[in-house]
């Protein structure tokens, strides 16, 4: 059997790979148990307890991973199967099918060109403002080097995590930094895909140890050249 | 595979599942364990999906003729049998768990070095720590998103919007992040 590709993201290889006997008395739950709550038949308490426990137990968090991929296979079974019904779709309803679905997508196309773009910040909380971006709207990633610029509560030390959009892997940080801004070496991001969108936010600590979080903000995409 | 009475091929005498069934449950078994199993497992995984799989014929078989099988119905009977065979394993300490015990390791295992070694154990018990100190809504999401799941099933499991999810996730993250470097850890 072909050896198991290991994840991108070594938090999560590293979560995988943990082999720690947990310390606990509850029994196993059952591998149906495990399924329904994987698969979400489970009620919502039941299945957060078993998601709980996999955390102590690297054990139980095996089984949930195996339940979470045969399941991904069970769906891809699934579609699989609407794609060889596909065809069999014939006879008086395809033409006006086909002519609705391309009204659905005009109307779809005309009300996405007609919207406001969209803001450059995602995941905002509008309880968190302490901490904003200086980067102009639609501020692009320069590839041989990026300035990340932010205003925050003057005297803090501030934290910072870039992490790459798609996977939420971390690509770059930086921490008690007394000044508002920090520069994301060229190396960093010439070693990126060229498609890549990156998320950013900025933790400020203050004197007296409170923690301020900022919003989340993204940059990248077409602007990553 | 969905649903059998769709499909008229051949069956095997044995299972009630045409051959092309089995090969393709199979496959599938094989492409979840392999993406799943770590290296410590990786030697018996063939086992593992051959019972799994002999688990399945045996309740296609047990059945009565004309019943029909959806594949939901199989892959859940195939997880179980799974499950069991894996847990026997552990019984039989054919699968130590502890690196305290000085059972012989698989193959993959001997390509790393003690320090390696401890060195994951030291940062998966450090991610252990960090997650029991997060917020519980931030925890859940940040170890769905461990497991693998994407922000849409996170969000169906928890009973959140997607966005609300990717908004715990990424905090979750940067909150362990920041854990394991007071820890001294940098994964």
């Amino acid at each position: 059997m072909k050896h198991p590709t290991h994840d991108t993201d070594p938090l999560v290889q590293a979560f995988a790979d943990r082999r720690t006997r947990p310390a606990t008395t509850e029994p196993d739950p059952t591998a149906e148990d495990v399924w329904d709550a994987v698969n979400g038949d489970l009620p919502a308490d039941e299945t957060q307890h078993l998601l709980d426990r996999t955390i102590a137990d690297p054990r139980l968090a095996l089984e949930w991973r195996l339940a979470r991929a045969l399941g991904e296979e069970l769906r891809a079974d699934a579609q699989n199967e609407e794609q060889v019904d596909a065809p069999r779709l014939r006879g008086r309803w395809r033409t006006p099918l086909l002519w609705a679905a391309s009204l659905l997508f005009a109307v779809v196309s005309l009300v996405y060109v007609l919207q406001p773009p969209p803001d450059s910040s995602v995941y905002r909380d509008p309880g968190q403002t302490s901490i904003e971006s200086q980067l102009a709207p639609g501020a692009t990633v320069d590839r041989n080097g990026t300035v990340l610029r932010w205003r925050g509560p003057a005297g803090a030390r501030f934290e910072i995590s870039v992490v790459r959009e798609d996977d939420l892997s971390e690509v770059f940080a930086a921490r008690d930094l007394t000044v508002s801004e920090v520069t994301i070496p060229a190396a960093v991001l010439r070693s990126l895909p060229v498609d890549l969108v990156l998320l950013w936010r900025v933790e400020a600590t203050l004197e007296d140890g409170t923690q301020i979080d900022s919003p989340t903000f993204r940059i990248g995409r077409d602007t990553m050249q | 595979m969905t649903d059998r009475t769709h499909h008229q091929p051949a069956k095997t005498r044995l299972s009630g599942l045409d051959e092309a069934e089995i090969a393709q449950l199979r496959a599938r078994l094989e492409k979840a364990v392999a993406k799943v199993c770590p290296a410590w497992m990786a030697v018996q995984a063939d086992d593992l999906v051959q019972v799994s799989l002999l688990r399945v014929l045996d309740v296609v078989a047990k059945s009565e003729q004309d019943r029909t099988f959806n594949a939901s119905y199989l892959y859940r009977v195939a997880y179980s049998a799974l499950i069991d065979e894996l847990r026997r394993a552990r019984w039989r300490r054919e699968v130590p768990l502890d690196n305290d015990q000085a059972e012989p390791m698989p193959i993959e295992e001997e390509a790393v070095s003690p320090e390696q070694r401890f060195a994951g154990r030291q940062l998966g018990d450090a991610i252990t720590a960090c997650l029991n100190e997060m917020i519980a809504s931030r925890r859940r999401a940040v170890v769905l998103h461990l497991h693998g799941h994407s922000a849409s099933e996170s969000a169906r499991l928890l009973g959140h919007r997607i966005k609300q999810v990717r908004n715990l996730v990424y905090r979750g993250l940067t909150d362990l992040r920041s854990c394991l470097r007071r820890k001294g850890l940098r994964p």
